[in-house]
């Protein structure tokens, strides 16, 4: 009774303390409940770590595996695949890599990257027009030398090495096709179908190898057993070569590099337009009603699937595309529609970063700008825009390092295969579609295929990784400053 | 002063100004509509495609099949249709239907034992092999008029008797606006092929078989294993993402080890999905094959567990932290200790906000291809059946029919994407629902 | 005279590194009823919510200085908060009510101490309400939301602890 008294002291705030028997132990306790639920729940935290470490570990490890490795490859040869079939038009110096000709004898064309024979010289194309072609000079060990006008051109084809004869398990000296003995050295290992051999000696076009090298099985081999030879995957071929084609041992990322930054590129430059646009009209014209209508667009845009963006990219983009604007010249898997869609699907990303930068820009500065005069659109151009500029740039980088990353539209609409080339119009594969698509396939684990697409993984997660660093780094210093 | 603002220069000044903020917010508002237009196409596209005439073609013409047509026929005579057809494959037919265990050993168990539904006193006993042929069929037909819906049987009809053709689809929208060009390209092209209206979206897509041929084709295994993938992926990743949100938001002091974990989070957030698929396929397909059984429903739930944890986590602290400082120090006042708050005053308070932050996970979740590839599979024709059972999902499906060379299969495609977004309107609209209520709670 | 039940000596309260109150001495009587009074923002609440540790939870706030209670140092190394909070009740300057009925608002504390039995609970949820003489307006609606009712602060009538109130007159 004493107590509800003290809660009818009349107006008077009141601090109340009572008897309590003496020595109330208030010492810590151990409660083995509380400090389980504590251990649990901090591990729930440290998956993710081991989700990072996992990461990691999964595709470094395989790259270095990857860098490693050495694949097989077919040892071949250009030959003079007929008699000559063009001509210099005029004489060329040693050092012109433009190549002139009159077109070939049988109608037929010259090839990227074909070999010629020009007098005693082989070249390769690496790029063809209509009456010149660029050329690498001097391959394959031959020097370059001027031509006078009227040098026989000779279309050169690629021919494999092969055993030109049986080679038994017992026997140790292996006859190479003719005029190939020079492809090889001794000391080299080389693979005839699943055998590795050890060459000791060459002579003319005779190897004396060692059989069964690195716990290969010796076998018998036929005549015609095509022979490989090993070429190692360096980083620097890894960085620089423009060609991606794992059965002939060519490893270099650029071309899905390039398909890669030339989709993100159109993606951005639809993205930021309309992401930007959408933003500024959200957050500084439209009237709450209509704002309300009109922002759950956007968020329906972000929940759609992926692969339903891929599905739209590949039946409506291209067609759409091809009757408009194209015609046939428009590939029917193309870095345009791909780039466009995945425009369309990092917008609402775009737009809701955008609209946060802008509304946390604070009204102090807005109403200044009022307050002398300025319209609506200067105080947005001028004021607004330029305080959200990190917040907006921060949306940028992190919509573009979505776009790096998409994979489903670009694995539908943009290609199946790398390809080294910056028109639009064609199609080609960007790293996540690369990893992708190899993925869905039966490869082998362990096989150098699968191994190359950890690396290509690498790059993809470091580059992803970095921008979003980036991201973050921008919109915190954005959080400091208000 | 006065002077400069009276002057006819300045006004027309001020209207140029003023005219170039009207411009200004037409284009920004273009922008939104730009949105807005592709959104719709994209819809239209889908629906577009999912319905529309095509060139169909039978090798037995359903109406010569029985007195009445099909679609007034009761199970029992349909099953009496398929009797005198198809007397033969009524074995695999019934064992299709009616019975859930090994193929093999279907016909070595009574009908009793065997037959998943109704079967008559009469027959319980017999063995299937036992019966002369005669009699073994016409106990079948039985069971099947017994225990199969019309549906059901009307599928069958067609798909072992009429065997219905499609050669060309055309869209919804060539379908109501060309219809004079595609009745020519009919008579050229498809003579004996009959034009009709098709849903390539109906009951028989959504519940029957996937098949490697577009008409016959359904979606029952992808949505079966989108649905245990879903139960899976909830089950691992909300009691994790939960937990690490409390132990962020509620236990962790501010030192370097739990910052770590907090930035690890963010950037995990941005790692393209693919990644994670190569990180499943290493692990849980690869490494962990024993436990997980390899290309199997729990590899791919705990692949896209990993995925969306980072989402889960990041709308969970949210929620918590929405929850008012009053509850806590109300909780802590009273002499609770941390956990007891944390169960009885902040999980509640939050769990709305939390549920709708999972039901998002998961919609991100369903509709995923990427970190499945080399997981689910492509292609497959037996239902799911546990955790360990190989599996594929919509959105493989939808991959796997849009990349086919065959252009009848976007049809399918088509269809599938519009269960797939049903799916995903469904569990938005239950996110919504949980964020209205619990805004209307806290007011 | 019955000797202090709390005593401060020489305690400085901080929020981060701002300086928010000091105590030179204080006793608190046993069995009396002790008022601060003073301006808003002065440091009334900072020493009420340190003497049962409710300032453990704002982040930054650190006491130095002597708190004593019945002898104990409250913030002895040894010390158990939760203990603290259990023995050094605290009723709150706003009403904090949980999101739910009256009932369970009350029985909160008991509950947190193990309580479970039925009949038990429902003695002491009433003799709670009639102590803050809130039992005949409340009583035909426990099972309704505390949010609504001034009840709210009811949760910490019942308190097996002896409170510390910073209500103001309601
Ligand atoms: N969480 C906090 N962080 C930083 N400073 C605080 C915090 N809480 C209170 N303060 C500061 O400590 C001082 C004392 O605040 P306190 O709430 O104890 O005053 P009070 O006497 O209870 O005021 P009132 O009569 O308004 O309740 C004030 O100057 C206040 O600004
Ligand atoms: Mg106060």
């Amino acid at each position: 009774m004493q107590r509800s008294r003290s809660y009818e002291l009349p107006g008077a705030p009141s601090l109340a303390v009572f008897e309590v028997e003496d020595g109330p132990d208030l010492s810590r306790r151990f409660r083995p409940g509380e400090a389980l639920i504590r251990a649990v729940l901090m591990a729930c935290g440290i998956v993710s770590i081991f989700t990072t470490v996992g990461i990691v570990l999964v595709l470094a490890g395989n790259t270095v595996a990857f860098f490693q490795a050495r694949a097989w490859v077919l040892a071949r040869q250009p030959v003079a695949a007929s008699e000559p079939l063009a001509q210099l038009t005029t004489a060329i110096e040693d050092h012109t890599i433009s190549l002139p000709f009159v077109y070939l004898a049988d109608g037929s064309q010259f090839n990227n990257q074909q070999y010629l024979l020009v007098g005693s010289e082989i070249m390769r194309i690496t790029k063809r027009g209509t009456s010149t072609i660029e050329v690498t000079r001097g391959m394959k060990g031959t020097q370059p030398a001027a031509y006078p006008a009227g040098t026989a051109i000779t279309p050169m084809t690629e021919d494999l090495a092969k055993a030109a004869e049986a080679l038994p398990s017992d026997d140790t000296s292996l006859r190479v096709s003719t005029g190939f003995g020079h492809l090889f050295t001794p000391g080299e290992e080389i693979e005839v179908d699943a055998e590795i051999m050890r060459v000791s000696a060459v002579e003319g076009d005779t190897l004396t190898v060692e059989r069964g090298v690195q716990g290969t099985v010796v076998n018998n081999h036929t005549a015609g057993a095509n022979i490989a030879i090993p070429d190692p995957v360096t980083f620097g071929e890894f960085i620089s070569n423009t060609l991606w084609q794992p059965q002939s041992g060519e490893f270099g990322i650029l071309p899905l590099i390039t398909a890669t930054l030339l989709i993100s590129g159109v993606a951005l430059a639809v993205a930021i337009p309309l992401g930007l646009g959408a933003a500024v009209y959200l957050s500084e014209y439209a009237r709450p009603g209509v704002r309300n209508a009109l922002k759950p667009t956007l968020e329906v845009l972000a929940g759609i699937p992926t692969v339903v963006y891929g599905f739209f990219a590949l039946t409506f983009v291209t067609p759409t595309l091809r009757n408009l604007l194209f015609g046939a010249s428009l590939n029917s898997l193309n870095m345009l529609a791909a780039g466009i869609t995945v425009g369309v699907l990092i917008t609402p990303l775009i737009s809701s970063m955008c609209e946060d930068a802008i509304s946390a820009v604070p009204r102090s500065l807005r109403e200044a700008s009022y307050a002398v005069g300025a319209t609506r659109l200067e105080t947005t151009v001028k004021v607004v825009l330029p305080a959200a500029v990190s917040g907006i740039s921060a949306g940028i980088i992190l919509a573009m390092s979505r776009a790096v990353g998409e994979t489903m539209v670009v694995l539908l609409a943009a290609g199946a295969g790398p390809n080294f080339t910056f028109d639009l119009r064609q199609s080609a594969e960007t790293m996540a579609g690369h990893i992708a698509r190899i993925s869905t396939g039966d490869i082998s684990y362990g096989s150098l295929d699968y191994t190359s697409i950890f690396a290509v993984g690498m790059t993809l997660f470091v580059s992803t990784l970095a921008l979003n660093i980036v991201s973050d780094l921008i919109s915190r210093r954005l959080r400091e400053r208000y | 002063m006065a002077n400069l603002i009276d002057s006819g220069a300045y006004r027309s000044q001020v209207k140029r100004r003023n005219a170039r903020t009207l411009i200004m917010q037409r284009l920004s508002l273009a922008t939104l509509a730009v949105s807005i237009i592709v959104l719709a196409l994209l819809l239209l596209n889908v629906v577009n495609q999912a319905f529309g005439l095509v060139a169909q073609r039978y090798t037995v013409d359903p109406d010569t099949l029985a007195e009445r047509p099909l679609a007034e026929l009761s199970p029992p005579e349909l099953a009496a249709v398929l009797l005198e057809h198809v007397p033969r494959r009524l074995l695999v037919i019934v064992r299709d239907n009616l019975y859930r265990g090994d193929p093999a050993a279907f016909t070595r168990l009574t009908l009793g034992e065997s037959i998943d539904g109704d079967v008559p006193e009469t027959v319980h006993g017999l063995l299937p092999t036992d019966l002369p042929e005669a009699e073994r069929n016409r106990i079948f037909a039985e069971l099947l008029g017994l225990n199969v819906s019309e549906d059901v049987l009307r599928a069958i009809i067609d798909a072992e008797i009429v065997k219905t053709e499609i050669d060309k689809g055309w869209s919804l929208h060539e379908s109501l606006l060309n219809r004079a060009a595609i009745e020519v390209d009919m008579l050229t092209n498809y003579p004996d092929s009959e034009l009709v209206f098709k849903s390539w979206l109906d009951v028989r897509f959504v519940t029957s078989q996937l098949s490697s041929r577009p008409v016959e084709t359904g979606i029952r295994q992808a949505i079966l294993g989108t649905a245990w993938l879903l139960a899976l992926t909830v089950l691992i990743s909300f009691p994790l993402g939960v937990g690490a949100a409390l132990y962020l938001e509620e236990y962790a002091s501010d030192n370097w080890f739990n910052r770590i974990i907090e930035t690890n989070i963010r950037n995990l957030a941005g790692v393209p999905s693919i990644i994670y698929g190569m990180l499943g396929l290493t692990v849980f397909v690869r490494t962990f094959e024993g436990v997980t059984g390899g290309r199997s429903i729990v590899s791919g739930a705990l692949t896209l567990s990993l995925l969306i944890l980072p989402i889960i986590i990041i709308s969970a602290r949210e929620a918590l932290r929405a929850v008012p400082s009053s509850l806590r120090e109300a909780s802590y006042g009273l002499g609770a200790t941390r956990w007891q708050t944390l169960s009885r005053q902040l999980l509640p308070s939050a769990l709305p906000g939390i549920l709708t932050g999972a039901i998002l996970g998961l919609s991100r979740a369903i509709g995923e291809t990427a970190p499945l590839f080399g997981i689910a599979a492509t292609f497959i024709n037996t239902d799911p059946t546990g955790p360990g059972s190989r599996f594929t999902v919509l959105p493989m499906q939808i991959y796997a029919w849009t990349g086919q060379p065959d252009e009848l299969f976007r049809f399918n495609a088509s269809a599938a994407i519009i269960v797939l977004m049903a799916l995903l309107l469904a569990m938005n609209s239950a996110a919504i629902y949980l964020r209205n209520r619990a805004v209307n709670q806290r007011v | 005279m019955q000797s202090a039940a709390i005593e401060i000596r020489d305690a400085e309260f901080f929020y981060g590194s701002t300086r928010a109150v000091v105590v030179p001495g204080l006793e608190i009587a046993k069995n009396r009823i002790t008022a601060f009074i003073g301006p808003s923002g002065c440091g009334k609440s900072t020493v009420l919510r340190a003497i049962n540790r409710m300032n453990d939870l704002v982040p930054g706030a650190r006491v130095t200085g002597e708190i004593r209670f019945n002898g104990h140092d409250l913030y002895g190394p040894d010390i158990d908060p939760v203990e603290v909070r259990r023995r050094i009740g605290m009723v709150f300057q706003k009403p904090n009510p949980f999101p739910k009925s009256i009932y369970d608002n009350v029985a909160y504390g008991p509950r947190l101490l193990g309580i479970r039995d039925k009949a038990r609970l429902d003695t002491i949820v009433e003799s709670s309400l009639r102590d803050a003489a809130l039992w005949d307006e409340v009583k035909n609606d426990l099972k309704k939301s505390g949010t609504r009712f001034r009840a709210g602060s009811s949760s910490g009538c019942a308190s097996p602890a002896p409170s510390l109130s910073s209500q103001r007159s309601s």
